[in-house]
């Protein structure tokens, strides 16, 4: 009898196992049944965009001027990112100007038949010595309007009312806020002095900030983008500068040795930075008011350039510590140190990706700098730049799809952009005497 | 020793271990009848009328069609250009013989212009060399005249025409032969050639950027298409999205651009194709 029940259990125990695999394999087959075909490269690798010469809403003759500008200015501002490809008005079926701005007149099939997935419309009336704009981004295949936005300002307002637009649509498509309110720091030597001096993110109107006929270097912005702190040789030697940047106020940290390479930690007011008044190069972290709070980097020789991951809990800096100049990353909590860089002899500048999977850095490679990044996890690293000068000091947008760089590569040092994947390096912007050290804000609060 | 009874086995949910055959006998006998059900469940796809609509899947290489690689063999013009090959391999050789191109009678010169051994070049005289080159180029030049006169169809030209007349034949074939297999077998082909021929078109309108959509990571949407003869889409679903709505929408828009599609070529006899797109931009990463 037991005989027997042991080959009723093995039997049932095979229908079930049999049941299951029914189950299992029959949606597999029904997936199956198509004939698949790999298309593994888009024919574009950027959107299509239309942006029509903006319409004048009142007879002012004044709109005309500023209703080009205006769509000249968007579509720049648009293609910097990268993101997207802007169709040639030459090709464009129908004129807004004509037939309006908005549907029904404005006919969205117009558009998608000359290749255009987003269409963005603009209305101008000025009226004295204010401005308004009236914009729209319509998703042309859809038929959908994605952002419509109604803008007043002054006459002189024009940039940052596009700006503001981009930024709504850029953060519409990505769901993130994108860089139109940020600004670059950068040195530059055009007064036969090293100064620090600030632009918008695509090089727009810089202006010098520092005075001090001296150098200063390695500039570093707070979270909040209020703060900057930087290096200056205003007094002989090399002094940390901790400076409000709207109220004109601030401190100077000035201890025997070197006071050099600041870096903010994120969302907090407090920096670290590498002094050197023991006698031997540490890094160190700091209150915004330049009190120190504790020693960081426990180790003879030299360790410098924080930067700082997003959440604060670990901090890459470079050290000669296994001999040569190379990325390590500190855990915060332990304290515990790894080695990130292995390839090459000389990796320094390190900048911590916003996303916070990524650090850019610099290596040495047959006599010049070439920017690299790395995984935090140590893959890559993969090099961004290649026979184009020396190119050093990356520094990430702060949604962390571009990335700055200064490049020998005309010759002068000057500040250069790319994309994360390294596409699209183009100049940022072209000043007398040399410009080094980018350093990108955070996004900074709209005025 | 304990007893059990039989309802209570039932209420509690157990298999009974003892009792009448009856039982076991009915449920070995419901098991063979399953048995057998699942049995023919799992023969049918394998039978010959089922094999003809078996699902398949085919990766097809859209960099390097056959069609271009006949057009690259075509041009029979580096078969004249002689003076630049001292040692021409094999295959060249053939196809030179094919074509028919005559050698210049006298090629003294060539050897001494040997490319295995290049140091011997400056030996040679060079105006002996360009003298005697002179004559074969003339020579050459009435030889050619004198067979083009009375030349052959390019061979190359030949198989091409006959190859487009195939073509024409199997379109011609249409639909008059679909029901003998022979027919099916070139409405497979001519659909598998749609096939190609509209996953080719979508890829022209797909616009993505990898730079926008900030994810390296390898993504894959798996799309079904269905067209209808007239090369209108009537429908198209995502059989697995890539997870990433960017990709997904620039995936969607491609198909909506591509609408319609070129109609159906002859020989394709259905009234409607389904068609499966796997994009996978990480694929070229």
């Amino acid at each position: 009898m037991k005989l027997y029940n042991r080959i009723f259990c093995a039997m049932w125990r095979s229908v079930w196992l049999v049941s299951i695999a029914v189950v299992l394999v029959a949606p597999a087959r029904a997936w199956a049944g198509y004939q698949y075909i790999d298309i593994t490269n888009p024919f574009l690798h950027k959107i299509p965009l239309a942006v029509p010469v903006f319409k004048s809403l009142t007879p002012n003759p004044a709109e005309k001027k500023v209703a080009l500008e205006a769509a000249d200015l968007l579509s720049h501002t648009m293609a910097f990112t990268g993101y997207f490809k802007i169709l040639d008005r030459g090709t464009f079926l129908e004129d807004p100007r004509k037939v309006g701005i908005v549907p029904p007149g404005l006919k969205l099939s117009n558009w998608t038949a000359i290749g255009a997935e987003l269409l963005v419309t603009g209305g101008v009336s000025v009226s004295g010595n204010t401005l308004e704009m009236e914009l729209r981004l319509y998703d042309a295949f859809k038929g959908r309007l994605l952002v419509g936005k109604r803008y007043t300002g002054g006459l002189d307002d024009e940039r940052k009312i596009i700006h503001r637009f981009c930024s709504e649509a850029i953060f519409k498509l990505t769901g993130s806020r994108g860089i139109f309110n940020s600004k670059i720091a950068f040195v530059s030597t055009g007064t036969k002095h090293k100064e620090i001096y600030l632009c918008d993110f695509d090089g727009y109107d810089p202006q010098q900030l520092t005075h001090a006929h001296s150098i200063a270097i390695s500039p570093a912005w707070s979270s909040d983008g209020k703060w900057l702190a930087y290096t200056s040789f205003a007094t002989g030697k090399p002094d940390l500068y901790i400076r409000n940047l709207k109220e004109n106020r601030g401190i100077i940290l000035a201890k025997t040795g070197l006071n050099i390479t600041p870096a903010w930690v994120p969302h907090q007011f407090e920096l670290a930075a590498t002094l050197s008044f023991t006698g031997d190069q540490e890094i160190y972290l700091l209150t915004g008011k330049g009190e120190i709070i504790k020693r960081l980097t426990r180790q003879w020789g030299i360790d410098v350039s924080p930067t700082w991951s997003p959440d604060g809990k670990q901090m890459a800096f470079v050290s000669n510590r296994s001999g040569s100049p190379q990325i390590h990353i500190m855990d915060m909590a332990t304290g515990k140190v790894r080695r990130l860089t292995y390839e090459g002899t000389y990796n320094a500048s390190p900048s911590w990706s916003p996303k916070g999977d990524k650090i850019a850095y610099e290596s040495l490679d047959n006599g010049n700098f070439n920017i690299m990044v790395i995984g935090v996890d140590g893959s890559g690293p993969y090099q961004l730049t290649h026979a184009a000068g020396s190119n050093e000091s990356p520094t990430w947008s702060p949604d962390g799809s571009l990335i700055a760089f200064s490049s020998t590569r005309e010759g002068p040092s000057r500040i250069y952009v790319m994309t994360a994947l390294g596409t699209e390096q183009r100049c940022l912007l072209k000043l007398p005497g040399e410009q080094t050290d980018p350093s990108w804000s955070p996004h900074l609060a709209p005025n | 020793m304990k007893h059990t009874k039989p309802g209570e086995n039932r209420v509690a949910g157990t298999i009974p271990s003892e009792g009448g055959p009856s039982f076991p006998m009915a449920v070995l006998l419901s098991l063979i009848g399953h048995l057998s059900i699942f049995l023919i469940f799992i023969a049918i796809p394998f039978l010959p009328f089922h094999r003809a609509v078996a699902p398949r899947i085919i990766s097809v290489d859209l960099v390097s069609m056959p069609v271009k690689a006949v057009a690259r063999a075509r041009p029979p013009a580096v078969v004249h250009e002689k003076r630049v090959t001292s040692k021409p391999p094999p295959k060249r050789a053939k196809e030179k013989a094919l074509v028919k191109a005559p050698p210049p009678p006298k090629i003294p010169a060539r050897k001494a212009i040997s490319l295995a051994h290049p140091k011997t070049l400056p030996v040679r005289s060079m105006k002996e060399r360009t003298f005697k080159a002179t004559r074969v180029v003339e020579s050459a030049i009435r030889r050619i005249e004198h067979e083009s006169r009375h030349a052959q169809p390019n061979p190359i030209d030949k198989a091409i025409e006959k190859i487009r007349s195939e073509v024409q034949k199997e379109e011609a074939a249409g639909r008059s032969d679909a029901v003998t297999e022979q027919g099916k077998e070139r409405a497979q082909k001519a659909e598998d050639r749609y096939r190609v021929e509209i996953a080719d078109e979508i890829q022209r309108n797909w616009a993505y950027s990898e730079q926008m959509a900030g994810d390296p990571k390898k993504l894959s949407a798996w799309v079904v298409i269905k067209v209808a003869a007239n090369g209108k889409i009537l429908d198209f679903w995502f059989e697995k999205r890539s997870g990433n709505a960017m990709l997904d929408e620039s995936v969607a828009r491609a198909i909506q651009k591509s609408n319609p599609l070129p109609p159906f070529p002859q020989g394709v006899t259905d009234s409607s194709i389904h068609l499966g797109l796997r994009f996978s931009p990480g694929g070229i990463q």
